[in-house]
Parts: structure tokens; C-alpha cells; sequence
């Protein structure tokens, strides 16, 4: 009963086909209240909703003195590249009216023609108007026309391309993505150059519009995981996104699970990866972070410099990572029973060592590594939030102080501290950091039951949890697969990384289209290779 | 909201009322290694040899005067059974009584002579204890034994275990047996089993030589005037200590049991009576048929062995082979010999302690009800053939004696 009443409680998260569709705001509203053909209504308009912006700047410009037509040129300071913007100006200031009345055309192609910068948009209404100089474009308003100009001149200044500072490679790219959406996406689609790459973008918060943009390649993703994304997407509804973590926490399955259901990675080449392999990419506007779904327990053991590496060295590192994922997860809580429940299970010399350091420690064993996890805990919240020039300090006060004098001090047993350390140090081996995260709230968990119930605790733990996995889904896709729903072919990329040219296949999570990597009956030269016999004389 | 609220607190009180259960820290327990047992009067007296864990590992902070404490402390209790002995400890022990680590049982000799169906029975029934603790005997009280520093190791208890797992390996003179092995002699046909003794023998074995070893100050002596020694092997039958083996005999009951792992073995030259070399035995099996010559049973035991020659005095040259199948003729006589002297005395003392009831019981399952209930007039009646197969398979880095050299 109460299990199930747990699993509910777990698994419920914002159904989306409740929320009422929201098909108009992503429509270029036609709806909206059209501009007006006076300039001065306009310029009304403007000074009542941003006139009290110091940032927000107005341009009068004429095309000359008697002319009817007057043209203002507004923008939002330091949104908009100052060298196109004075490239705009000096375009605008050659233009003849004359032209403009006499064209045959119509007079709004003539001028969007002659403006001959960047990307235009025209703008027919009046919140367009201004989202469009929210945006950074700077907009061209006409005496006498219906339509005004916005045009693209985002600038200012923004992050370089750097090397990304949470997922690092030895062997691999080496740049990241930045904060800035556009230059995001462009990473991506220098990795991968095929039309097929389709960009979705919506605009979500009502505050901050922050452009969401779904990436996938259209004939790999499934388009039911796509179609369940736009939904999910589509229907948040919230006054800001500053962070993909929003996304993710808003739409993501299992709300109440530790274990994440969506990857996120500041990597174009782990994006243009699991775009192969038929996930979908969110990218969000104003972080480095991308999401992506649907995503596989074991996708969090993966590191994409797997894939760059020779084989045989990306399969021992897994074995590396999984070890590494158990120890971060049960050693402590597997030291306290063996220590306090079940010294039958430890070799007699290793039990009076660990008795010997026993003697003289004044707390409990769970006490014991619950402080020193929890010292831990802080020592590294502190290393993270720290401005770095102390940096060096806190691994000082961290190692020496509080690890060396609280064993020489006899407060806590040398075992304990290894323990820890070295359930710390396989946390970090772990290459995503939300993956770790949760296994470090578990590890609590998992101490407290080791240390009232021993082995029967950890494993009280552990079944329920296995439990919960085997039936967590992401987008759709079984969390566990391919260990649970097992999968033959899938196997040559989950505990071992099978040679590029045995992977012939994409991984199977939903539907079947376009499955083969590789040509299917081709053989590659590194296969031919493999199989040619030795000739010992050539 | 509330009740949810209420339930998880409760849920979280259970994590306080568990009342430990059997959970017990590290410097709670008293951990024993070995354990002792005897006979008071009808009641049992029950030995533990605990570690003091501090005095064993280089101090880890505090822990100070590691070499002036001895790492192990001995107590005994005496009770009308064996549990309740130990359970007794509690009245004077500062820590729970541990006993799964403990790797021997020293039975004294009163007790191994007065039965051990207790001991079964208690090992087999309690989970803490395993049953895979070996069985030691000795002539005097379990607890003199237990009470002495066995040099240079500084815990005695685990090195009875290691001398006896060590022989059994190498010498394979006096087979370890632990109280499972014991627990299926007591149940199979042959109600037998042998289980070494040992004792601390030295040069003269004095009462003050023995009294000097219960200190730690045994350990500053460079050469201990006694030593924990493997001497001869207890046969029991049923749970009942009946008699001894002396090494040569039981060396004979191994051949005869295939019970021999590595063994070294001395034979005299072919030609030459009074020098001797040495051969490491690497493997050996014995095979036994049991054979029926009309009422009576006999064994064809055939050994197989191969061994590597470790030590040559003979004035020989052992790269022909007439000289290396000699030698094999005398490791062969050499074997026989042995296996004959245990044979005798097994036969003498009318214990079947090779377990050959087992094997004929298993081979004539119908002729063996028959004799069942006669079996030890009939095992006294019982013949063995046997035939050894030598092989030096190894004859060393040199080819010929020293002597030869000069």
C-alpha cells in the first residue's frame, strides 16, 4: 500500500494534455492591435511603454526637409552592435524619397532592399514592436507606412567560445558552448551540415521571452519524442526562464525521482552525438547548458571522449565508471553494516586493524561518517561558492586540518576517512554532474538504513530503488534499457564501447526508422583487416 | 498534507526505536580467536583467547604501549553446558564475547576422552559460530595451551591455525579437520576420525619453561626454550578420544586416506644403506578398490606420486635412467613402509579411522548390511594390497653429486 501510494507520489508530474493548448502565442500574432500609418501615434506608443528607459534610444531622421515621410530609427543601447548600427544609420541617411515615392514596387520591399543589413523583419503590430526591440533589432519606423523594419544588429558584448569548464576531455573538441543561443546553435550546425537538422524555436516566459529552440535530426529522432517535447514544451508557462535547469525540472518524467531523466551537457560534439543516436536537443538562451531527451540510465556513464579514445581503452574506462558509481553509492553505507552488523564478512586482519582504530574514536560509526560525508559535503559547497583566489586555502583547511588532525586527535578512525575520500573521489569520476548529485543524496540515505539495519538496510534500499528505475522513463524510453528491456544489438555501447566499426547500428529506444549507421553490407577496412588471415610471408 | 507529514515522522522515529538489534561497534566486541575446552568435574570449562585490538596494530593516534601489553588476553568460564560457559563471560568481560573469527577449538585431553557430541551440536545450531573452525587436541587442559605465547607471533591463535594449515599443505603429516569434517565422521559408517595434537615440546619441559611462556616476555627470548609442536594424531571413534598415531603412523593413514598434498620424503641410496636423499612430493593420489575374497574385504590401495629431487648424497649419475628408476623403487619401498606402519596401528587399535567402511559400504551396498553391525571385528580382519608409483619427475639443476664433481 504504501509502496504504491510512494510510486504515485513519485510519478506525478504536470500532466501536459491538462494545460489548455497554447497554439496562438506561438503564431506570429496577426491578431494583435496593427500598426498605426501616423509616425506620431507610433512614437506615442513608444514613449509611453519604454520612454522611461534611459537605455531606450529614438533616431529622428528625414529623407529631407519638405517631405511628408519621417523616419525614426529606435533601438535599446548596448543590445545592438554599435559598428552595424552606424552602418544602418549611414544607409538610411543616403536614401532618397524621391525613390522611395517613385518606386514601382511596393514601397515597404523598396526600403527593406535598400536597408541592406542583416537579417529584417517586418513588424505589423504593435507588440511585435516592441518584443522586436527587446530583442536587440533596432526598428525603422516610416511616416505613412503600415509596416515598420526590424533589423537584426544584435550586438554587445558576449562570451568568446571557450573550452567547457563542467565536462572536460583530454582527446576531443575543445569548445564549448556559450551563453549566446544563436552562436550555440551555429556550433551544432557546423558539426552537423545536413538540412535534415531541424530548429524549432519557441519563446517562453512572459518576462524574460527567452528563446527556447528544439534541435533534432529529423529521420533519426522519433517523431513521437519530438511531438512529446514541442507539447511539453509548449505548455510551460511561467514569467522567466534564466537557466535550462527551468526547462528540466518543468518538463522532465519522474519529477520526484533522484535520478534525472534528461542529460544536459555543454558540449556541441556530445549534442551532435546524441542527435545521431535520435535524441532531441533543448537549447536555451542566456546558458551554456543544453538538454537532452530521451536519455538512458547508462548515458550517464558515458563520457563522448568514449567514442574518440580507442576501444579497448573506452570499455576498461566504463568498468572504471561503474565501479566508481557503486562505490560512490554503497561504500560507506556497506562499511557501517560490515563494521557494526556483520564483522563475521571481514578478514580477521582487517577487523582487528579496523577494531584498533575503533578503541580510541568517541562517536559511533554512522555518526562517524555521516560528519565526516557531511564535512565533506561542505568543504566542496564551500569550494564551489568560494571566490577563487582562497581557493588554495579551503584544500588546506580541508585535507590537513580537518582530515589528518581529526584522526591524530583520535575523533575519527582512519578507516572512515578513507572511506570517505575515496567514495568522494569515484563521485567525481563520474562524468555528469546532476548523475552524481543524486547518488549523493542516496548515499545518506543508504548510510542511515546501513547503520539501523545493516546489510538488510542497504538492501531495503536498494530493491525499492531498483524498482523504481526499471519502471522510470524518460520521453518514452525505458530508463534502464538496454539492461531492462534487455536488447542484444544495444549491447556494444553500454558496459563495453564496442569498435566504431562493429557499430553498425543506432541504439533502439523507440520506434525502428532508420536504424543502420553504417553501410549495411560494406565492410569497412578496419573489418576486412580484422579478419584477413596472417600471412607470415608478406 | 498533516497525515502524510505525520507518517514520515513516524517513519523516521522507527530509525530510533530499532534498538540496535544486533548491532554492536568494533570496541564493544571481544574478539576471539581461538577457543578453548576442558573438562571440571561433569561441567565444561569453556577457554576464549581475545585479541586486545590496540596492542596489535601501530597506533592509529592515542593507542600507546603497543609492546608493553600482550595482544591477547585469556579467560575461562565453567558452566554445565558450553553456551552457557560463554554466556557467562558477561559476568566478568567488559565487552561482548565475539566468537566468528575464532579459526580453533583446543580440545584437552578429559574432554576429547569424555565425548564432544556437545560441541557438535553447538556449532551446528548457532549461527555466529562456523563450522569450519578446525579441531586441536591436546594432552594436557585447552586452557594451558591458550594461555601461552606461541613465538614470534604475537597472536598464539592464529598461529595454531597457520601451523595447521601450513602442515597440511606441505607436509601433509597430520590433515587439518575442522568440527564439519568431525560432525560427518560422527554420522558416516566408519564413526572415525583423526585429529592432530599438539603440544609444546622443548629440551627439558620443566613446569618453570612452561610457566615463563604465559608472558610476554617469551617474545624478547630469541630462541623460546618450547615450541608449539604438531606431535601425533588423536583418533577418535565416535566423539570419543580412543587413541594416538604417532607421526610416522599417521603419515601411513594419509597415504592410505589420499590425503597427502606435498610431502617431503627420505630414502636411502640403492646402493649406499646409510646416506639418504630427499624428494619433494608435488602430487600424489591413492586409489582404493575394496575387493571381496570370500567373507572377507580387501583394499587395493595404489598411490601414484610424483615428486622432484631436492637433496642427493648418493655417488651416482642421475642422468641415467636405471639410477632414477632405482631411486623410484626405493621412494617406492619407502612409501609402502609408512603405509604399512599406519596400517598396523590403525588395525592394532581397531578404529577405522581410513573411513574404509564408508567405501565398501558405498561399493557392496548389500553385502554391507551383513557386516554392518560386526564391522569393527571385521575391519580388524581386513587385508590391504598396495602398489605405489613413483616418478622423480624433476632431478634437479645439477646432474651430478658433489662428490662426482671433485
Amino acid at each position: 500500500m504504501f509502496i504504491r501510494r510512494l510510486k504515485k507520489f513519485l510519478y506525478s508530474y504536470p500532466n501536459p494534455e491538462l494545460e489548455q493548448p497554447q497554439q496562438a502565442r506561438q503564431a506570429p500574432s496577426p491578431e494583435g492591435k496593427p500598426l498605426s500609418e501616423d509616425l506620431s501615434d507610433s512614437l506615442e506608443l513608444l514613449q509611453k511603454s519604454m520612454g522611461k528607459n534611459t537605455d531606450f534610444v529614438i533616431h529622428y531622421l528625414a529623407f529631407d526637409e519638405e517631405s511628408d515621410y519621417k523616419v525614426i530609427l529606435c533601438y535599446i543601447d548596448g543590445l545592438v552592435d554599435q559598428l552595424l548600427l552606424s552602418k544602418l544609420l549611414e544607409n538610411l541617411n543616403r536614401l532618397k524619397l524621391d525613390n522611395l515615392l517613385r518606386a514601382d514596387k511596393a514601397p515597404a520591399d523598396w526600403l527593406k532592399n535598400q536597408l541592406a543589413i542583416g537579417n529584417i523583419r517586418t513588424i505589423y503590430t504593435e507588440e511585435d514592436l516592441e518584443h522586436a526591440i527587446l530583442d536587440g533589432r533596432a526598428v525603422v519606423l516610416v511616416q505613412g507606412m503600415r509596416e515598420a523594419f526590424a533589423v537584426y544588429i544584435a550586438g554587445g558584448s558576449r562570451r568568446a567560445v571557450e573550452e567547457p569548464s563542467s565536462q572536460t576531455v583530454i582527446r576531443g573538441p575543445k569548445e564549448g558552448f556559450t551563453e549566446e543561443i544563436t552562436v550555440n546553435i551555429a556550433l551544432l550546425r557546423r558539426k552537423v551540415k545536413s538540412p535534415q537538422l531541424t530548429i524549432e524555436t519557441h519563446v517562453i516566459g512572459t518576462y524574460t521571452r527567452t528563446n527556447v529552440s528544439i534541435a533534432y535530426i529529423e529521420g533519426i529522432a522519433s517523431p513521437e519524442v519530438v511531438k512529446e517535447m514541442t507539447t511539453r514544451i509548449q505548455s510551460i508557462e511561467i514569467d522567466g526562464i534564466l537557466e535550462s535547469g527551468y526547462i528540466e525540472e518543468l518538463i522532465q518524467d519522474g519529477v520526484m525521482s533522484p535520478f534525472p531523466t534528461m542529460y544536459n551537457t555543454e558540449r556541441p560534439d556530445t549534442v551532435a552525438g546524441g542527435l545521431l543516436e535520435g535524441l532531441v536537443a533543448v537549447f536555451v538562451d542566456g546558458t551554456p547548458f543544453v538538454l537532452m531527451a530521451p536519455v538512458t540510465f547508462f548515458r550517464f556513464l558515458t563520457s563522448s571522449e568514449d567514442y574518440y579514445q580507442r576501444f579497448d581503452i573506452s570499455s576498461f574506462l566504463r568498468f572504471v565508471r561503474i565501479i566508481s558509481f557503486f562505490v560512490a553509492l554503497l561504500l560507506p553505507s556497506i562499511f557501517i553494516s560490515l563494521t557494526t552488523f556483520h564483522q563475521e564478512l571481514l578478514p580477521m586482519p582487517l577487523l582487528i586493524s579496523l577494531a584498533a582504530q575503533r578503541e580510541i574514536t568517541p562517536l559511533p560509526t554512522l555518526v562517524e561518517a555521516l560528519l565526516m560525508e557531511l564535512t565533506f559535503e561542505v568543504i566542496r559547497e564551500a569550494g564551489v561558492r568560494m571566490p577563487r583566489a582562497i581557493g588554495p586555502a579551503i584544500s588546506i583547511v580541508g585535507a590537513l586540518v580537518l582530515g589528518q588532525a581529526a584522526v591524530q586527535a583520535g575523533l575519527v578512525s582512519a578507516a572512515v576517512v578513507i572511506v570517505v575520500s575515496f567514495t568522494a573521489i569515484s563521485n567525481f569520476a563520474l562524468p555528469a554532474i546532476n548523475f552524481s548529485s543524486s547518488i549523493r543524496l542516496l548515499r545518506f540515505a543508504l548510510m542511515v538504513f546501513s547503520g539501523s539495519f545493516g546489510l538488510v538496510g542497504v538492501l531495503g534500499v536498494l530493491i525499492p530503488l531498483m524498482a523504481h528505475l526499471v519502471s522510470l522513463e524518460s520521453f518514452g524510453v525505458p530508463y534502464l534499457i538496454p539492461m531492462s528491456p534487455f536488447n542484444k544489438t544495444n549491447q556494444k555501447d553500454v558496459l563495453i564501447r564496442a569498435p566504431w566499426w562493429k557499430m553498425r547500428t543506432r541504439p533502439i529506444m523507440i520506434g525502428d526508422q532508420n536504424q543502420m549507421r553504417q553501410t549495411k553490407d560494406k565492410k569497412s577496412y578496419a573489418e576486412l583487416e580484422a579478419g584477413r588471415p596472417r600471412d607470415p610471408l608478406a | 498534507m498533516r497525515r502524510r507529514l505525520a507518517s514520515l515522522v513516524l517513519l523516521a522515529c522507527l530509525f530510533l526505536t530499532t534498538g540496535c538489534w544486533n548491532r554492536a561497534e568494533l570496541n564493544d566486541l571481544r574478539i576471539a580467536i581461538a577457543g578453548g575446552i576442558d573438562r571440571a568435574g561433569d561441567k565444561w570449562e569453556i577457554s576464549y583467547q581475545t585479541i586486545i585490538p590496540s596492542s596489535m596494530a601501530s597506533g592509529t593516534g592515542g593507542s600507546t604501549g603497543s609492546s608493553t601489553q600482550p595482544a591477547i588476553y585469556v579467560f575461562s568460564m565453567v558452566s554445565d553446558t558450553i553456551f552457557g560457559a560463554r554466556m557467562k563471560s558477561n559476568l566478568e568481560a567488559s565487552r561482548k564475547l565475539y566468537v566468528a573469527h575464532a579459526k580453533v577449538i583446543v580440545v584437552g585431553r578429559e574432554a576429547a576422552e569424555r565425548g564432544l557430541e556437545e560441541l557438535v551440536d553447538l556449532f551446528l545450531r548457532n549461527s555466529e559460530a562456523r563450522e569450519t573452525v578446525q579441531l586441536l587436541i591436546t594432552d594436557g587442559k585447552a586452557k594451558d595451551l591458550l594461555n601461552k605465547m606461541v613465538p614470534p607471533e604475537k597472536l598464539p591463535g592464529e598461529s595454531y591455525s597457520n601451523i595447521l594449515a601450513k602442515e597440511s599443505r606441505f607436509i601433509s603429516n597430520f590433515p587439518k579437520k575442522t568440527i564439519f569434517d568431525f560432525a560427518l565422521s560422527l554420522h558416516s559408517d566408519s564413526k572415525s576420525i583423526g585429529i592432530p595434537v599438539a603440544s609444546f615440546v622443548g629440551d627439558e619441559n620443566t613446569d618453570e619453561e612452561l610457566e615463563k611462556m604465559r608472558s610476554l616476555d617469551v617474545l624478547k627470548d630469541i630462541s623460546p626454550p618450547l615450541s608449539l609442536r604438531l606431535t601425533r594424531l588423536g583418533v577418535f571413534s565416535g566423539d570419543r578420544l580412543v587413541g594416538y598415531l604417532s607421526g610416522r603412523e599417521s603419515m601411513g593413514l594419509s597415504w592410505l586416506t589420499d590425503q597427502v598434498k606435498e610431502t617431503e620424503l627420505s630414502f636411502p641410496c640403492p646402493q649406499a644403506k646409510n646416506k639418504h636423499n630427499s624428494i619433494e612430493i608435488t602430487s600424489s593420489k591413492t586409489k582404493l578398490n575394496p575387493v571381496r575374497a570370500g567373507t572377507h574385504y580387501t583394499m587395493l590401495v595404489s598411490v601414484n606420486l610424483n615428486g622432484n629431487l631436492m637433496e642427493s648424497t648418493c655417488n651416482q649419475d642421475l642422468s641415467k635412467s636405471e639410477v632414477i628408476h632405482d631411486m623410484e623403487k626405493n621412494i617406492e619401498k619407502e612409501v609402502r613402509d609408512q603405509i604399512f606402519t599406519g596400517w598396523d596401528a590403525v588395525r592394532q587399535m581397531g578404529v577405522d579411522v581410513t573411513g574404509y567402511a564408508d567405501i565398501i559400504h558405498r561399493s557392496f551396498p548389500k553385502e554391507w548390511k551383513a557386516i554392518q553391525a560386526a564391522w569393527p571385528q571385521e575391519f580388524r580382519r581386513m587385508d590391504i594390497q598396495v602398489q605405489v608409483n613413483a616418478a622423480i619427475r624433476r632431478p634437479g639443476l645439477i646432474q651430478k653429486t658433489e662428490e662426482q664433481i671433485k
